[in-house]
């Protein structure tokens, strides 16, 4: 009987591990229940460039995200258009202005490595947005062409915490 | 704009995968630039070089050694419980889920390209009809240290550019309407 009160200990600690309820860390301290960060913030860095279809090219401004940058293709004469870092509580949203667009960043979650942040960019009538769950110093590179094709802007953002 | 670049556009162009403006540029390039427009013949002779067809590709693989080479896979000699019959049913098993020929006999190469095929026509697909609301499900490239959970857009068009080893996933709007500029 204290042997199959065992295996089911084992059971119900293997489940709790793989179903991401408890962790071990690398000392080897087991950690039972949720990881979420309530209470804790995080750090949004967004740069943002704007550049021009057709065009080629980057100005000195934005060789910080150069590379980023070269990937969006069929796009260059980038220039820089802004920058900011946004301090986003768990559960909450943080906004920023560039020019006649509003980007927001609101931390859904935070557990263990990933942070999952939903980031919206709205020039016009209705936001586009997209959900990320990024590790520390992560995230994703936005881009917002306009309908007509002759402006795209890149929002290069990035979480830490 | 560069020769990569330009190059790289000729190439979007010739795959139906330009957006936004970029078809405009592509053939204001292409009576331009006299090299733009050899790169782009170029491609096209390619592709009608290459064209073949499936019907008689397959007509022509010669599949007279298909049951002999069934028959190499099965175990000599007589058989015994432990390794003769589990044998004999992984090869009954490799015949009837597999109309190819086994052996030597390699895959044509038209084969191998169906899947990056499919794949492509998927993404294309995707690119098309993503309209307004538009979104995609979860994607988990190079090490997954930025997964794209969601794309929401009213905009035409919404596309997601796989993560590098140290670069973040791209994801692409267009504005819905020229007001939404900026």
């Amino acid at each position: 009987m204290r042997m199959l009160n065992m295996r089911m200990l084992m059971v119900a600690a293997a489940f709790f591990l793989v179903g991401g309820l408890a962790s071990v860390s690398p000392s080897g301290q087991l950690t039972v229940g949720s990881e979420a960060y309530a209470g804790a913030d995080i750090s949004v860095n967004v740069t943002v460039a704007q550049g021009t279809p057709g065009a080629s090219g980057s100005d000195d401004s934005v060789k910080k995200i150069k590379r980023n940058l070269d990937r969006i293709g069929g796009v260059g004469g980038w220039k820089a258009a802004g920058s900011g870092k946004l301090k986003v509580p768990v559960g909450k949203s943080a906004s920023k202005t560039f020019g006649s667009n509003t980007f927001e960043a609101n931390c859904i979650s935070l557990t263990g490595d990933k942070a999952k942040v939903k980031i919206s960019v709205t020039g016009g009538k209705s936001p586009n947005s997209t959900t990320v769950s990024a590790s520390n110093g992560r995230g994703v590179d936005v881009v917002v062409e306009s309908a007509d094709g002759k402006t795209v802007y890149a929002y290069v953002v990035t979480v830490s915490w | 704009m560069n020769t990569e670049e330009r190059d790289q556009l000729i190439q979007r162009y010739y795959d139906g995968e330009t957006i936004g403006s970029e078809a405009a540029l592509a053939e204001r390039l292409l009576a331009d630039d006299p090299e733009a427009a050899a790169l782009l013949d170029g491609l096209r002779q390619l592709s009608d070089s290459i064209r073949i067809d499936i019907v008689e590709a397959v007509a022509a693989e010669d599949f007279t050694d298909f049951w002999t080479d069934v028959r190499g896979k099965l175990p000599k000699g007589p058989l015994t419980l432990e390794t003769g019959q589990d044998d004999r049913e992984r090869a009954r098993e490799m015949v009837a889920s597999s109309a190819e020929p086994l052996g030597a006999r390699s895959r044509p190469w038209w084969q191998w390209m169906l899947a990056p095929a499919a794949v492509m026509a998927a993404v294309l697909a995707f690119a098309l009809i993503g309209g307004p609301e538009s979104t995609v499900a979860p994607t988990a490239l190079a090490d997954g240290s930025s997964v794209i959970e969601e794309v929401e857009s009213e905009g035409q068009i919404a596309m997601v550019q796989p993560e590098t080893d140290d670069l973040p996933p791209i994801v692409w709007f267009i504005e819905a309407d020229a007001s939404d500029e900026g």
